[in-house]
């Protein structure tokens, strides 16, 4: 009897312990989490005010077919950028397809390798009007160009309706803040990394109002806050044989001549 | 004699699924057909998450239809009102009357349009990477008038550029693909102003850059054709 007795003091005692431990460790980090919203911006601040940056993004897209199966696409992209007007983005998509971009200040300049054509457009301005020219009035690719141009933090003030912090972790290599919030449009995490340089990690975007609701993600790395960056770095010289062609945006939609809406020239954001 | 026939019969099979091998990594390469946008296999690399922008215009209802139809929704409700103006002239007074209402009307829709048009300009502006370009570019849509444009492109081309022994700085990961397949199979290729054309039956396709790279968008036929 007095054995029984003992064995449930001893486990009653046990149980408590590990509520007590489990309680503690819940209250451990102490108050409330890191604000989100200020590190996103934080971010924002960082990568819109550094005078130059090269960066690669190795990412992938969802892209969901007729038969509603998803098919996931890989990129790798190498970003410098030299503040006020100076960009060149290299991209190499998981077929093996090679692109170029360079803004040299005054043109914007897109080749393709393999077909040995290029497409090249009248840009004057600085870098966030060439990003806007290319991404809205070229129609072109550049994922992520909200993260590059010098007004990032202002961008994201206005489009991020609701941020909240998820976790502190060091799962990606260097400590992090993982962040989740929403736009209009897109729910998207990151990951920003903890310390004086608060540079994005991974980036996952969701667009819950799209079909399958299909993902873009990117992981960063080899972030250069300094790089050494030649003029001759932001020059396109067409190699020998290749073809100049235009840009399909700049070209009048067939069938509706007069009000056809080619891409303008030069863009002011 | 049946080791014979079991060894031509081998061989035989082994032809065909070399033939297979070969005609399938061809069509894999040629990417399905058409632009650089199709993935190998024919599988599409189009999506809103291609543009990897914090905004979207899918399934938002803020896109180009959704405006058009609203447009055309208040296009239709003015030549309404415009209609029941026309309908009550009775008299003098009564058609000044009619006059300045529907003048009020014509002012008031054309301040909403205006409205309309600087919030959306607003709202495209904040939402500048949503990609609604891409859709023109990557699909390759139907064109008229490239002669300018391509004629354009094609006179302020180097006359000798430099040769440049490489573009990249990084070593590519992966073979390239093929150079993008023609718009049919066979096509006649005609040069205009140093822009190739190529004729599909009735339809010319030119070569233009979009998203994902060269792509042949429909044109109009290239001078004198």
């Amino acid at each position: 009897m007095h054995a029984r007795i003992r064995w449930r003091v001893g486990l009653a005692a046990c149980l408590g312990a590990v509520l007590a431990a489990g309680a503690a460790q819940a209250q451990a980090p102490g108050g409330s989490p890191p604000d989100a919203r200020a590190l996103l911006l934080k971010m924002a601040t960082l990568l819109g005010s550094t005078p130059r940056l090269s960066v690669t993004a190795h990412a992938a897209y969802d892209a969901v077919q007729p038969s509603g199966q998803k098919i996931e696409w890989n990129e790798v992209r190498t970003l410098v950028l030299k503040r006020p007007d100076r960009l060149r983005m290299e991209a190499e998509k998981s077929n093996g397809a090679r692109s170029l971009v360079v803004f040299d200040g005054k043109e914007v300049s897109a080749f393709d390798e393999a077909g040995r054509t290029y497409a090249q457009a009248a840009q004057p301005g600085g870098v966030d009007e060439t990003l806007v020219y290319f991404v809205r009035d070229l129609g072109m690719r550049l994922p992520l160009a909200v993260l590059f141009v010098s007004r990032a933090a202002a961008d994201l003030e206005r489009r991020v309706k609701s941020v909240e912090y998820v976790e502190k972790t060091g799962i990606l290599g260097a400590p992090a803040h993982h962040l989740a919030g929403r736009t209009d449009s897109v729910h998207f995490q990151i990951w920003i990394t903890d310390g004086d340089q608060p540079l994005p990690q991974r980036i996952v975007l969701t667009y819950p109002d799209a079909p399958g609701q299909p993902e873009f993600r990117a992981q960063f790395s080899a972030w250069n806050l300094a790089p050494e960056s030649a003029d001759a770095l932001f020059t396109f010289t067409p190699p020998a044989g290749a073809s100049k062609i235009p840009f399909a945006a700049a070209l009048p939609r067939y069938g509706a001549a007069t009000s056809g809406a080619p891409a303008k020239k030069g863009a002011k954001p | 004699m049946t080791s014979r026939l079991w060894s031509v019969v081998s061989a035989a099979g082994v032809a065909f699924a070399v033939i297979a091998m070969l005609a399938s990594d061809a069509d894999a390469q040629r990417g399905g057909g058409g632009g650089r946008g199709g993935g190998g296999g024919g599988f599409s690399r189009e999506g809103p998450a291609a543009n990897g922008g914090l905004s979207s215009s899918s399934g938002s209802g803020r896109g180009t239809q959704g405006r058009a139809a609203a447009q055309g929704r208040g296009a239709t409700a003015g030549q309404g009102q415009a209609g029941q103006g026309r309908s009550g002239q009775t008299g003098e007074n009564q058609a000044a009357r009619q006059e300045s209402r529907a003048s009020a009307q014509a002012s008031r829709q054309q301040y909403g349009a205006n409205a309309q048009s600087s919030r959306q300009e607003a709202y495209d502006d904040q939402h500048w990477d949503q990609g609604k370009g891409l859709a023109i570019a990557a699909t390759g849509a139907a064109v008229v008038g490239t002669v300018g444009a391509v004629s354009a492109a094609s006179a302020a081309q180097p006359v000798a550029p430099a040769p440049q022994s490489g573009q990249f700085a990084t070593a590519p990961a992966t073979p390239p693909p093929a150079v993008p397949a023609a718009p049919c199979e066979n096509p006649a290729v005609v040069s205009a102003g140093g822009v190739s054309y190529a004729k599909c039956g009735a339809a010319w396709y030119t070569q233009a850059y979009g998203a994902n790279g060269p792509t042949w968008v429909q044109s109009a036929p290239p001078p004198g054709a």
